[in-house]
């Protein structure tokens, strides 16, 4: 369900309201930009990218679809404009963006413990650290992730914004809370060991 | 909140101060180039179906001289041809400068509806 506030944002900025398509962009900004920046590793071509995402978001704000999500849908205008920039650079530093090629193991999906994985790993207080851990899941893992946790997205949104099936979502974030269990429990002079 | 939302949350990129503020100057640089292309166009297309009006008019004023339209008219007046009023509506009618009448009008309309969306604010949707 879309919050209420977002909703009527949309329709006074389909109205010609440019106050209220102010403040969505106000709204999104910075979850955008984050967005961008996690796909492409350069301020200038996050900055770039997020600029254009809004600009198609109010050039083609008449088409969207009030009941679905606005933030899947701006999501997913993201991540196909930072494609189409990575493109244009001829620089796709995640060479797989919306294709993934993993294998999941069942006994992987069906042995793991979500919610105790997620509180072990929410320790880790050292913000440095986590990005470390970060870097070593592959990034479209990384991407579900950032969009899970840092986005409050649902896995159908994420599904939507990267083109990619439910199950497929769910299987990558756990996989990506046992890899990362895992570093950490492994890891020579962990600091975290203790909560394993 | 999941813990690993709060973990999550540590590691956000924020954008440079001032992002979305440029943002919004930026599309609203880009509403206004449109909306002066738009009252450019449309004006352009009035001050064309101004002139068009002219020879639609000299047209009209032509047909209903040659057509004796007016002629048929003033004799739907006279009493004698009362009787037989279908029959004069009909020449009438027949007597009707239409191509006049559909160029003037024609010229009108274009001019109304250019005036009208050359003033027009421009909606985002139709950028």
């Amino acid at each position: 369900m879309m919050n209420p506030l977002e909703l009527q944002w949309i329709k006074d900025s389909i109205k010609g309201d440019q106050s209220a398509f102010a403040e969505l962009v106000r709204h999104y900004t910075a979850q955008i930009y984050n967005f961008c920046y996690r796909l492409t590793g350069n301020v200038q071509t996050a900055e770039d990218a997020t600029q254009e995402t809004f600009i198609k978001v109010w050039k083609n704000l008449k088409k969207f679809d009030a009941k679905q999500s606005f933030r899947a849908w701006i999501f997913t205008i993201a991540r196909n404009t930072t494609t189409d920039f990575l493109r244009k650079k001829k620089s796709i530093p995640f060479s797989n963006i919306g294709n993934n090629t993993e294998e999941f193991a069942f006994e992987d999906i069906l042995e793991s413990d979500d919610e105790h994985i997620e509180e072990t790993i929410g320790k880790v207080q050292d913000a440095h650290y986590v990005e470390k851990l970060l870097d070593e899941v592959p990034p479209d893992t990384k991407t579900v992730l950032t969009l899970y946790y840092q986005s409050d997205m649902t896995f159908d949104e994420i599904a939507r914004v990267l083109g990619k099936s439910i199950n497929t979502v769910k299987s990558q974030h756990r996989r990506a809370l046992i890899k990362l269990r895992e570093i950490l429990s492994d890891a020579p002079n962990n600091p975290y060991q203790s909560y394993e | 909140m999941n813990p690993l939302n709060q973990t999550f949350r540590k590691i956000e990129y924020a954008p440079r101060a001032g992002l979305a503020y440029d943002i919004i100057a930026r599309i609203r640089e880009r509403e206004i180039a449109i909306g002066k292309r738009r009252f450019w166009g449309f004006s352009a297309l009035g001050i064309v179906s101004v002139g068009a009006t002219i020879p639609a008019v000299m047209l009209l004023v032509s047909q209903v001289s040659q057509s004796g339209f007016l002629d048929y008219v003033s004799l739907a007046a006279s009493p004698a041809l009362k009787s037989s009023g279908i029959e004069l509506a009909s020449t009438v009618l027949s007597a009707l400068p239409v191509t006049g009448i559909v160029a003037v009008l024609g010229a009108l309309l274009v001019f109304a509806w250019s005036m009208r969306k050359a003033f027009v604010l421009p909606n985002p949707s139709l950028a």
